[in-house]
């Protein structure tokens, strides 16, 4: 069987700001063609890793590879591979929409001006308006324009969806994104670092977790789904003496509870059952729920 | 042109621009004193020197536009590079500028004399 050269390699990686460990031993492996999701709070490193795969940062300790490569020697190979939407989007203020485009397109061998045109036109952005002139959310726009017309092999998207309202950033995520891991999704890999979870439940296929430069816990979406549950339980009476001790977390109101399982849910419900509930429902829990649930359950030490 | 050189002489043209008139202008507005050379002129001259220098980098931390160049598949020494060729032509320039402005001034006769 062929094994692929990971997209993204991150053995031990260490980041410190003065006495700040901003990155602490962080481990992580993006295989080609998958969304992947980077989680974690504001603070939480994802940032400062990023800027250490596109060596903007220099690591203080451990290996990053992109491409198999080191992105510190092989700068321009790596590089000339990715394209980067940072969290804070900036232009040369003189620049228009179609001037900042054609600055970019300069620098990349291959670059889909039919894409240009109809994501100008579906963002509705004026290719003669000065970019200093641009909302912060049609700054970001731009930047994502920028970013996929050269269809890279790997797009780094660093909280993108950040300053754009429900709209564009639903027409984003799905359209635009979507359509360009869709469109080769053997090669095209994706890895996004946001807290907006919620907005790209759909796509994403593996994910990390990070809290304080450390890795939570790394996971295939679908095996999460699987393994956290959350349980709803309707009881004629408020229940006592019910033993939930192994459930991540349970918040009772009235006869009504509600159960995080960690992948104990069968177990879980064989007891609720056993107390006859009037209603019993077991849903998996979305990206978002699995993210804000990882406090508890690093406390739990999984 | 060279997209990364236009950008780089479009990001200094506000210095550049500034340094020359800081050249020229103070030059012929106070003409420089024989027993007494270091005058106002040379010193806004280097003060627009300094400035210029400074704006290279410093106006691109200011419109925090590094990162989207560093993004971009270039070798780092060529960014520096262009940065570098372009400041020194218009240090060049500015260092001309300032040297006719003295010499016009001479030839026109503006140069102040205490005798």
């Amino acid at each position: 069987m062929e094994t692929k050269t990971p997209v993204i390699e991150l053995k031990n990686l260490t980041r410190r700001y003065g006495k700040v460990e901003a990155v602490n031993g962080l481990s992580l492996t993006v295989r080609p063609g998958r969304c992947y999701g980077f989680f974690g709070r504001n603070g939480a490193g994802k940032t400062t890793t990023i800027k250490c795969l596109l060596n903007l940062l220099q690591p203080g300790a451990g290996t990053v590879r992109v491409f198999g490569l080191d992105p510190q020697r092989q700068e321009v190979q790596v590089k000339s591979r990715l394209t980067y939407v940072p969290d804070t989007v900036a232009f040369y203020p003189w620049m228009t929409v179609n001037q900042t485009l054609e600055f970019l397109a300069s620098f990349r061998p291959h670059w889909n001006r039919d894409m240009e045109s109809d994501l100008l036109k579906r963002f509705q952005l004026d290719p003669a308006q000065k970019a200093s002139h641009l909302s912060k959310g049609q700054k970001t726009q731009l930047a994502l324009i920028g970013a996929v017309c050269p269809e890279p092999e790997l797009l780094v998207l660093d909280e993108p969806t950040s300053g754009l309202d429900p709209i564009v950033r639903r027409e984003f995520i799905q359209t635009v994104i979507g359509a360009y891991h869709a469109s080769d999704p053997e090669n095209r890999t994706v890895f996004v670092s946001t807290h907006l979870i919620a907005e790209f439940e759909g796509l994403i296929d593996e994910f990390t977790i990070i809290e304080q430069g450390r890795e939570l816990f790394t996971m295939q979406a679908d095996d999460a789904r699987a393994r956290f549950q959350k349980i709803r339980v309707c009881f004629s009476q408020p229940p006592s003496g019910l033993d939930l001790s192994s459930a991540l977390s349970v918040r009772q109101s009235g006869r009504e509870l509600e159960i995080l399982a960690n992948g104990n849910s069968e177990q879980l419900l064989e007891k609720l059952r056993a107390r006859q509930p009037e209603e019993l429902r077991c849903d998996s829990m979305s990206l978002e729920e699995i993210f804000v649930a990882a406090g508890t359950l690093a406390r739990a030490k999984i | 042109m060279n997209p990364l050189l236009a950008k780089e002489i479009r990001l200094l043209m506000p210095a550049y621009g500034m340094a020359l008139l800081l050249a020229i202008v103070p030059v012929l507005l106070w003409p420089m004193n024989r027993d007494n050379p270091v005058a106002i002129a040379l010193f806004s001259f280097l003060f627009g020197t300094v400035m210029l220098a400074l704006s290279s980098f410093g106006r691109e931390f200011g419109l925090q536009t590094f990162p989207l160049i560093l993004a971009q598949p270039l070798e780092r020494t060529r960014i520096w590079r262009t940065k570098v060729a372009v400041l020194a032509a218009a240090m060049t320039t500015v260092f001309a500028a300032w040297c006719f402005s003295c010499a016009a001034c001479v030839y026109l006769g503006l140069e102040r004399s205490d005798n």
